[in-house]
Formats: C-alpha cells, structure tokens, sequence
C-alpha cells in the first residue's frame, strides 16, 4: 500500500544527507513501531511519507513514495488519507477550542455540518473524551491536549495514522493515558495503518506487529519478532556512587509556601529543607507546581505568600532579591532548549554567564573542550545548529561555567533518547562530584532511584512524598493499582 | 452578551467611531463619548484595567498640549507656564481621542471571539485563508508572550543585567531575538504540517461549524449607526 524507495534527503543547511538510501514497504493494517536514537531521522522520515518535505519544510529529495501506486503526491492530496500527530500538540492547534480544532479537518473538507456534528461525536467516544468536548484546548492537561490531536486527524478516516512522538513531553500517567488510546483506536480499526514513532511504548509493544529502527539515518533493522522488540527497549541506567550526602549544611529553607497564579492556587503550605550536596528528583504530574516552585526559588517569580532562605538571602512578601543576584550563585537550566541559546558560537554560549559576573573563565575553556571533542564540534559552530540533545547538553554547561553551588534542571531528558539521557546524566554526575547540589525536575523514576538522593514530589501543589525515592511506587507519589 | 452583534458590525462601528473622534472638536460631546464608552465596556464585562501605561500616555498627552502648544487667552499663570484656553480644549480633546480609541479596540476584541470574526468577515466574501490568519495570531500571542517571558528570565539567571537606556534596549533585543526566532521557527513548520495536513486551502470555500450570517438586523444596526453618527457631527457643528 505505501512503498518508499531509495529514499535520502539533504536539509539546505546541512552538508550531509538527514536520512540515506532507505527502503521498505507497508501493508495495509500493519502497526510499524520506528525505532531509532534522536536526530537518527525519524521524524525527517515521516514528513517524506506525508509529502511536507519537501513542499512545507524545503529539502533535497530523491527516491520516491509511492502511495497506491501514485508517486511523490502533494500533501493536500495525501491529506486524504494520510495523517500526522506531531510531538508537541501545543503547535499544531490552529483553533482555541476542541470541537473546533476537531471539526477543522472537515470544515476544508466542506462536509456538511450535520456530519462534522456526528464525526466528532463518534471520534470523541471511540478515544473515550466525549466530556471534552466542549472545552477550551489550553485548559486541558498535557495527556487530553494531545488525544484531541489524534482526535483531530482520527476523524478525518485516514488510511494510515503517523504518531512522532506523541508522549515525550508528558508525565507518565498522562503519557499512559495516550498509549491506551493508542491501542484503542489499533483494537477498533485493523485497517488502520499506524506508524508510532517514540522512544519508549510500555506495554503497547505486545501491539506492535513490526519494527522498523533508524540509525544514523539509514534503516538499520526491520524485523517482526516479539524477543527481538525487547531487545532495543532497554531504559536502564548504571548504579552511581553516592556517599556523604546526608551532613552537609541547610542550602535551602522553604517555611509556608503558597503561590497563587490568576486566581488559581498553584503552590499550597509547602515546607522544604535541603542539604548541601544532595540531588533532589522533583516529580509529580503536568501541571502539579513543579516549575513554579524552582522558579520561586531561583527569583525568578516573586514570593507573596510565605518564606523561601537560599545560602544567606530570604525573599518573601517585603524582602525581594533580584535573579541577577542570585544568578551567581544558582544555575538554572530551563526547559525549552531553544530559549536559553544566545550566542552565536559555542564558546560565546558557554562564556555567556562567565563575562556576565566576571567569574569562571579556565572553568568555561575547560567545558568549552569538552564539548567540542566528545561531541566532535568547533568552538565557532552556531549553537543552533546542534542536534537537539547536543543542545540540552550545552544547556547544562553554559548554565554554570561560574561555579554556582545550587543547580536547578528543568526535565532534562524531556524529548530526549535514553542515549542521550545517559550522556546528559554523566555531565549532571560530574557537577555534582564537584559539590554542587542538584534538583532535578524529571518524570523518570528509574532515573531517580538510581541517580538521585531524595524524591521530592508534588502533586495538585502540595508536597505528598519527601524520602528516599527507593521507596517512591510511582511517580504521583500515591501506590500503585 | 457576548456575541450577540455581528463581528463585522462591531468592526464598522469601530472605524465610524475612529473616524468621529477625530471628526469632533465640541470637548462636551468628546466628554460624553468617553463616558458611554467606559458604561459599555463596564456592560460587556471586558477584562482588563486601564494600565498605569495607559494613564501615563493620557496624562502625557494632556500635559504636553497645555504647556507646550499655547493658543488663546491666558487663564492660570504658573511661574513659567502660561496655561491657555485653547491648549486646556486641545489638551482634553487630543488625550480624549487618544483614550477613546484605545478602549474602542479593547471592547471590541474584548468582545469577539476571532473564530466568529474569520466566519462573519468569510460569509461577506473574504477568502477563508485569510481571515483565517486572526484566529492564528490570537492562538499563537499568548504562546510567544509565555516564551518571551523565559527567555528572559533565563537571561538574568545567567547575569545578563539590561540597562534601561538605549544600549540596554539594543543588547536586550540582541539576546532575545534569535531564541524567540528559532523557537517560531521551529513551530511555523508544524503547524503549516498540521493545517496543510489537514486539507487547508483545498477548496476555495470550506465549512463553518458555527456560521455567523449577515443578517437585515445587521444591515439596520449599521444604518442606526450611521444616521446616529451624522446627527452627532452635525450638534457638533452647532456646539
């Protein structure tokens, strides 16, 4: 039904081609788990198969895609019958509302409006949200915002389904939440074919009637059987030495914390030590108060209710202390990886903090090396055009070339491989080997348990669990069903 | 009360009363329309205060005619400002016209919603793919404001200290302008993917689910407006 032959693509800013000579045909029905590290070119893959490269995203392309036996079609025509959920549902809404958003593929489509009305209204009950229906799409959370993105494409009877990604920005209930309503839509329409790009599926995989795994852009593996799907889902991390943790002085002192944000109570009663040279898990689900509360403790909101002591500085209702100020003493790495890019050379980028407080100069030469050999890079490269984990990478360097004592990391491995996790890890170990102390926004219990002193977590603003997080069941802080 | 007016209307209306506050000169009818604006926008219930910003500008404004742009006769003498009659009348009407079309716009988007907007202004002909770009841009302010606000917060994290002058102002925008850009960047590809994807601009007319028609009501609530508007002009020409 869908044959791509000798596929390769070259973006306009890149020397070497994103994906090479790749082949291989779908039948129709067929659930294709694509496999592959980050960068390895799924996502380039899956804009071929519906034809946005090279009209939407320009490309050099050559082989073809053969769709029913038409070749290379325009995307307006496969929009017919092929469609795509992208990664982050935030940027592909177009409309401000659910059953706006889901009835916009079928408004272009002019059907009547009879029809659109009972199209969502099918499509909402097979992925089980009919209750959504009628809200706005931002007062969603993560896990519903992105089954309304599969919702909108869904109702559009597609022939095949492409997923890229679908739950890499979200907590691991919500990300459930979506690998269920995965497998919903697989158990209702055998005819659907579904291309699931990500990194990690849990149990969906007992679904998944072939992989395909990309490496370095080509297609390494292409194989059907089920011992062989367990053998590339390894999310384990190594055992990391941690010893004289539990003396170290008060860094930080949270007393009655409360933050309100548009009327809505974000934070509630929250109290909080933590110890020099420890490293904190902070979990909980989207939207629990996580961000908020690093970013209460960094200056970067204010305090209105309550007490935060950080080193020798307080802030609270009357007392405020600028992040500038703080900033020589706190790292911070944010979330979005674009955000935090300044420069236009590496070596600017991690030299950035360094000539802002005029500290920290051998320390960011001695970085600026690192990255450059482990990586392969020149120091003059552009920052923008690293790869995505390259650039979470040099997030955490160029956060605190200036030796801050307290580093906070905002998800990490957000979006990232286990790969890249592993890597991004090791430089988080290193940092705190040189006595820093950590707190680590992150939804990875394996991660935590391994990696981390302390689990922290959140849930609905208010602290549920603050212990080891061996004993930490799951990531909501409650046990298990 | 939301919605009720036709989203093209309220447009007209908008331009008809931009138009009429530069039209009159009478300070008393400029008074009372400032007035009946700030009763409809307590009516509709349109969020928002007005802004220490806001009242800045109208003070400024107000302040800059009466001392700086002298015209007829003296009536307060301050040391070195010699208040006049005209400036005070052309001090009220210029920070009046100023403050009038502000709370205009802000009743105005304040009450429609973009979608009933990009169907009013299709239903009168306007292709679809472009007053389809509204509900786009009222979809995405948000978004980048939220971006803007971490980038710069992760600027002064980092030390990045902006002074408030004008060297301030280039380095702020230098630091802030390729990260807000790659980001946009990075979602100008998925979202033409996803409407594309999606069968935008298949067909030169698509479906509203939720139709705003242009109705006789709507051509009689112009016409209203129009021959209220006149009658006003023409009191002011008596005043």
């Amino acid at each position: 039904m869908l044959e791509v032959q000798g596929l390769s693509v070259t973006y306009p800013s890149k020397d070497k081609p994103s994906i090479q000579n790749i082949s291989f045909s779908l039948k129709q029905g067929e659930f294709v788990w694509l496999a592959g590290e980050s960068a390895s070119g799924k996502s380039t893959l899956m804009n071929c198969i519906c034809g946005f490269i090279p009209q939407i995203i320009p490309a050099d392309l050559k082989g073809s895609i053969i769709f029913h036996g038409k070749k290379n079609l325009e995307p307006l025509q496969l929009s017919r019958h092929i469609t795509m959920v992208h990664q982050d549902p935030e940027t592909q809404f177009c409309t401000e509302t659910v059953e706006d958003e889901i009835a916009f593929g079928l408004e272009n489509r002019c059907l009547s409006r009879r029809k659109i009305d009972k199209r969502i209204e099918t499509t909402l009950r097979d992925l089980n949200c009919s209750e959504l229906r009628y809200r706005e799409l931002r007062t969603l959370s993560g896990g519903e915002k992105q089954k309304i993105a599969i919702a909108s494409m869904l109702v559009l009877n597609p022939k095949v389904l492409i997923l890229d990604e679908p739950t890499s920005n979200l907590d691991p209930i919500s990300m459930n939440e979506v690998l269920n309503a995965i497998e919903n839509v697989r158990r209702k329409s055998h005819d659907l074919t579904i291309i699931l790009s990500e990194h990690r599926i849990g149990d969906l995989v007992e679904q998944i009637d072939r992989v395909l795994k990309l490496e370095d852009g080509g297609l390494s593996r292409d194989f059907q059987d089920l011992e062989q799907k367990n053998s590339i889902m390894d999310y384990s991390y190594p055992e990391y030495s941690r010893e004289g943790v539990k003396d170290g002085e008060t860094l930080l002192k949270i007393k009655n914390l409360d933050h309100t944000l548009d009327g809505k109570k974000i934070l509630k009663d929250i109290d909080l030590k933590v110890r020099k040279g420890e490293i904190i898990a902070l979990m909980g689900r989207n939207g629990s108060g996580k961000t908020t509360l690093v970013k209460l403790i960094s200056a970067l909101s204010e305090v209105h209710e309550g007490k935060i002591k950080i080193f020798d500085r307080v802030m609270d209702r009357s007392n405020k202390v600028q992040p500038y100020e703080l900033g020589k003493r706190i790292g911070y790495v944010f979330q979005n990886p674009n955000h935090q890019i300044f420069e236009n050379s590496l070596e600017e980028e991690i030299k950035f903090a360094t000539k802002n407080f005029s500290k920290g100069g051998a320390k960011a030469k001695k970085w600026l090396k690192k990255i450059t050999t482990e990586e392969n890079l020149d120091e003059k490269t552009h920052p923008h055009t690293l790869s995505f984990g390259q650039k979470r990478r040099l997030n955490i360097y160029s956060s605190s070339p200036h030796d801050p004592e307290f580093l906070v990391i905002d998800e990490p491995f957000s979006g990232q491989d286990h790969q890249n996790a592993l890597m991004i890890a090791k430089i988080m170990n290193d940092l705190w080997r040189e006595g820093k102390t950590l707190m680590i926004v992150t939804h990875d219990l394996e991660f935590a348990k391994k990696f981390c002193t302390r689990a922290v977590v959140l849930k609905d603003g208010r602290i549920v669990y603050d212990g080891e997080p061996d004993s930490l069941k799951s990531v909501s802080g409650e046990n298990e069903k | 009360m939301k919605n009720k007016i036709n989203p093209v209307v309220k447009l007209i209306a908008l331009v008809i009363g931009a138009v009429m506050v530069f039209l009159i000169d009478s300070v008393m009818i400029l008074i009372s329309f400032v007035l009946l604006l700030i009763l409809l926008k307590v009516i509709y219930s349109v969020k928002g205060r007005f802004g220490r910003g806001i009242v800045f500008l109208v003070v400024a404004i107000f302040l800059a005619q009466v001392i700086f742009v002298p015209e007829g006769e003296v009536i307060l003498d301050l040391w070195l400002f010699h208040i006049t009659s005209g400036s005070l009348i052309n001090g009220i009407l210029i920070s009046g016209r100023f403050f009038s079309l502000i709370t205009m716009s802000w009743i105005f988007v304040g009450t429609t919603e973009p979608r009933d907007l990009s169907s009013a202004l299709s239903n009168l002909g306007i292709p679809y793919r472009y007053s389809f770009l509204l509900i786009i841009a009222m979809r995405f302010a948000p978004i980048f404001q939220f971006e803007l606000s971490n980038v710069q917060q992760a600027q002064k994290i980092r030390g990045l200290k902006i002074d408030k002058n004008v060297r301030g102002l280039i380095r702020s925008v230098r630091f802030t302008t390729m990260p807000l850009l790659y980001s946009a960047m990075s979602k100008v590809n998925t979202l033409a993917s996803s409407m594309e994807g999606r069968g935008f601009g298949m067909y030169d007319k698509k479906t509203f689910l939720h139709p705003i028609r242009f109705t006789l009501w709507d051509a009689v609530l112009i016409i209203a407006l129009l021959v209220f508007s006149f009658n006003v002009y023409y009191l002011n020409l008596l005043l």
